[in-house]
């Protein structure tokens, strides 16, 4: 059995009105120890509610999401100590700073995990050096900090749980390429230091791709594919077709294929595409 | 003479800008200069924290420069009078959609700009109609603006700005906070005004893509212009562009690549311009 | 869940209701609850709540949605009704369960509990009608106007009026973020539910703060944006809607002020027993 299972999930929003609004229906997935997967979606697909039922804040009406085996939602127990074992970082997760201090910030999910003073401390440290928040830091109020440095400040308070499978909700939304990178870095670190597995949910395909093993796919409340980063992206144009956001190469080779050149739509990166597009001309002038 | 007639035209001129937060703060800008010309589709560039953000507070006297000045249409932002008059013609939309809408109503909230310009009451339907219609959110103008998606909210916030009548559109990161499909309907909606309205504009971003299409990009790092021209000749400073942060578009760094091994698609900065030049370089 | 609360909300729409003055309606309203507390007997309390039904109707809001948003105070009628059963011990007894104890249901209990239960079903329908039926601008619009003689007393009736509209306008901005902050907060184990109520209000703290450091840069923010869009703050501002009183407003005026004579004259005037409660027993 995976390490993190789903099964069959079906959800609704305010159920049993007139309102009702299926969020997701009939999902099923599994996710090895130490995997790195890119769940990938538009707004409305019901990835943010997926997530929120891999670390039991979400219950689902029907199916089942078992971790190591046991059911998260058998009991309250477990439903906590779920929190705890599957990290989950919101989206602009700088907004939910509260403390006075960085390190007390950070030290919030491991103090409610009943840890000892020395550990709690240690923890801080340790995802502190992680996210790059140079020690000074630490003492100051998180208001203090710029929005980079606050934003790493809340991805240090979900690491500082030592999750088992850390799951982030757009690390990178809003910020520029340098701290797009250095985001994408830091999740490196923590998954290299602990051999978690991280589900990475994310709007860019371009993303995703670089650093994630296997790619889920949400589309209308339903897994539309989950496969490898090369499977998924050999059906380019039915990524395109939902209006995913696929790297700018990546709709050039459709187009080119569409106008009926012998392109593998499955190119992702800007070195694919030059090497594809090279072969072709070195291919016509060998004919010619 | 001739010289006046040159001021005019530019409807928007920074002089030797320096603005400070805080009276012994860092400089945000350190004596930045450029104008806009009427008309004009321009993008600024820059990292999170160069300074680019400052410039569209700048703009239309919110902010007034700490030194130099900022002038509108001719007119000194500094000048109290001109306030109102140069807030008018220069509007400005924001990186959050949802702290930039105050009503609770689509159609209310577009009025807004308006209703505070006095605005005849007879003119006030016919204007929020319009903006509506050009950003292409009318059938929504009797919708609530908290249920609108992100690229939604910021159409009716353009719109919010359109029934003014500026004449120049500043935009400061307003795609920032979107999701894919919200970032091209902003575009899209920003590049018609620009074209079929000649409305000009400041776009005001860090997504390299963003900037493919514009007339001029400037690029901003540590409070200063550090490039001014138009997209192809910016994407060429591939390695200055890296250096300050930023990166180049995938479809520039793409013919970039097949330029150096020997294919010379010539100077290409969108998908569209690719595919056409490459279909041609394999028929020819 | 939190994001279900409907207070305040607006339902667009063209009906006859919708089309009101908003300044007729706000007097329509308190003359109508006025009425609803005058009522003293079953006749004119039917009235008032066939008069509530009516303009239910009229607005064309459905009635599911009118019962969504009373089944948010259902408690606090049944807890109502039941009081009002325990307290009355008039006319005859139906039920007296041990001999010994104060305890006993009458008929007069359970009338005076079925009224009161109307009453504030009829005292909900109007009230939110008013909000469900007109867009905050306009309501705020129309305290503004119904306000302005406080002006001769320098009360800024404008700016009143304004932060009422942005109010209105973040309730639900506000409460989405309550339920992000909550979740976030609860992904870190944060736990609302347990302990004394001194732990409880602690475990606030986590959720408070965010909200109110968030609400300060909303509010920053949105003065920007104000002020971008030529924002005066004196109250000089023409409006997209014009309010005018007409026909319809006057006849609703007449019907309601009908009403209120009626509640008046029933409940003062003894009407030879026949409607008064006691009596129908």
């Amino acid at each position: 059995m995976a390490f993190l299972e789903v099964k069959n999930i079906g959800y609704s929003y305010s159920k049993g009105t007139p309102f009702e609004i299926v969020a997701l229906h009939d999902c099923s997935f599994s996710v090895e120890k130490g995997e790195y997967v890119g769940v990938i979606g538009h707004t409305g697909s019901g990835k943010s509610t997926l997530m929120q039922m891999l670390n039991a804040l979400v219950k689902p009406d029907s199916g089942t999401v078992m971790l190591d085996g046991k059911d998260i939602n058998a009991d309250k127990e477990t439903a906590r100590d779920t929190r705890f074992r599957v990290g989950l970082c919101f989206q602009y997760p700088e907004y939910q700073l509260f403390e006075e201090t960085v390190r007390k910030d950070i030290a919030y999910g491991p103090t409610n995990m009943k840890l000892s003073a020395e550990e709690i401390e240690q923890r801080v440290q340790e995802s502190a050096q992680i996210v790059g928040l140079p020690p000074e830091l630490l003492d100051k109020s998180p208001f203090d900090l710029s929005g980079g440095e606050k934003r790493r400040a809340a991805i240090a308070g979900v690491m500082a749980m030592k999750p088992e499978v850390l799951i982030l909700d757009e690390p990178a939304a809003g910020l520029d390429p340098i701290g797009r990178k250095v985001i994408m870095d830091m999740i490196e670190k923590y998954r290299l230091a602990t051999g978690a597995t991280v589900l990475l949910v994310s709007h860019s395909m371009e993303t995703v791709a670089a650093v994630a093993d296997r790619i889920l796919v949400l589309n209308k409340g339903g897994i539309a594919m989950d496969g490898t980063v090369d499977e998924v992206f050999s059906r380019s144009d039915e990524l395109i077709a939902m209006g995913l956001d696929v790297p700018a190469v990546t709709r050039i080779a459709v187009r080119l294929k569409e106008k009926g050149l012998p392109v593998d739509p499955c190119v992702y990166s800007v070195p694919q595409a030059v090497s594809m597009l090279l072969k072709l001309i070195g291919k016509k002038e060998g004919t010619a | 003479m001739l010289e006046e007639i040159t001021v005019e035209e530019k409807l928007l001129r920074f002089e030797n800008v320096t603005y400070r937060y805080e009276e012994d703060g860092e400089e945000a800008l350190k004596g930045v200069s450029f104008s806009v010309q009427k008309g004009e589709f321009v993008v600024i560039l820059g990292h999170n924290g160069s300074g680019k953000s400052t410039i569209a507070k700048l703009s239309n006297s919110i902010y007034l420069p700490t030194e130099g000045n900022v002038y509108v249409n001719g007119m000194n932002t500094q000048d109290e009078e001109n306030e109102m008059q140069c807030r008018k013609t220069v509007g400005v939309v924001f990186q959050n959609p949802d702290n930039q809408i105050v009503a609770s109503i689509v159609e209310e909230d577009v009025a807004f700009g308006p209703e505070n310009l006095c605005v005849e009451q007879s003119q006030l339907r016919a204007r929020v109609d319009e903006a509506l219609k050009s950003v292409g959110m009318y059938e929504y103008r009797m919708h609530e603006t908290h249920k609108l998606s992100g690229g939604q909210k910021q159409r009716v916030a353009i719109a919010g700005i359109l029934a003014m009548r500026p004449q120049c559109i500043v935009l400061d990161e307003p795609t920032a906070m979107l999701d894919p499909k919200g970032r091209r309907e902003v575009m899209n909606t920003v590049r018609r005004l620009n074209k079929d309205e000649n409305i000009t504009v400041l776009f005001i971003t860090h997504f390299m893509e963003e900037a493919a299409t514009a007339d001029r990009v400037m690029v901003v790092d540590d409070g200063k212009i550090i490039l001014d021209g138009t997209p192809a000749e910016v994407f060429k400073e591939v390695e200055l562009l890296q250096k300050v942060g930023l990166d180049v578009p995938e479809v520039a760094r793409l013919t970039a690549m097949l330029r150096k091994n020997g294919c010379d698609l010539g100077d290409i900065l969108t998908e569209d311009a690719f595919v056409e030049a490459f279909i041609r370089k394999m028929e020819g | 869940m939190i994001r279900d609360i409907t207070i305040g909300q607006y339902f667009p729409g063209t009906s006859v209701i919708h089309k009101l003055d908003p300044r007729m309606k706000i007097i329509l309203t308190v003359l109508n609850i006025a009425s609803l507390f005058l009522c003293r007997n079953f006749f004119s309390l039917l009235l008032m709540l066939a008069i509530s039904v009516v303009w239910v109707l009229l607005s064309r809001i459905s009635f599911k949605t009118i019962l969504k948003g009373l089944k948010m105070i259902l408690v606090i009628l049944l807890f109502t009704a039941f009081l009002q059963i325990f307290y009355n011990d008039g006319g005859t007894v139906l039920w007296h369960p041990v001999e010994s104890w104060d305890f006993k249901i009458t008929t007069e209990g359970v009338f005076s509990a079925i009224f009161i239960a109307v009453r504030i079903v009829a005292l909900i329908l109007l009230s939110t009608l008013l909000t469900y039926t007109t867009s905050p601008t306009l309501l705020t619009d129309a305290i503004e106007r119904l306000l302005s003689p406080l002006k001769v007393f320098h009360i800024k009736v404008h700016s009143l009026a304004m932060m009422m509209t942005i109010a209105l306008r973040f309730i639900p901005t506000l409460i989405e973020e309550i339920d992000i902050i909550m979740s976030a907060q609860k992904a870190r184990g944060a736990d609302l539910e347990t302990g004394s109520l001194m732990q409880r209000a602690k475990a606030l703290v986590p959720i408070l703060v965010p909200l109110f450091v968030n609400s300060f840069r909303r509010a920053y923010e949105l003065a920007f944006a104000m002020e971008a869009r030529c924002y005066g703050g004196d109250g000089k501002r023409t409006r997209l809607r014009v309010m005018k009183l007409q026909g319809r407003d006057f006849a609703m005026l007449a019907i309601a002020l009908v009403c209120l004579a009626a509640a008046i004259v029933t409940s003062v005037v003894d009407m030879g027993g026949f409607f008064l409660f006691e009596k129908v027993i």
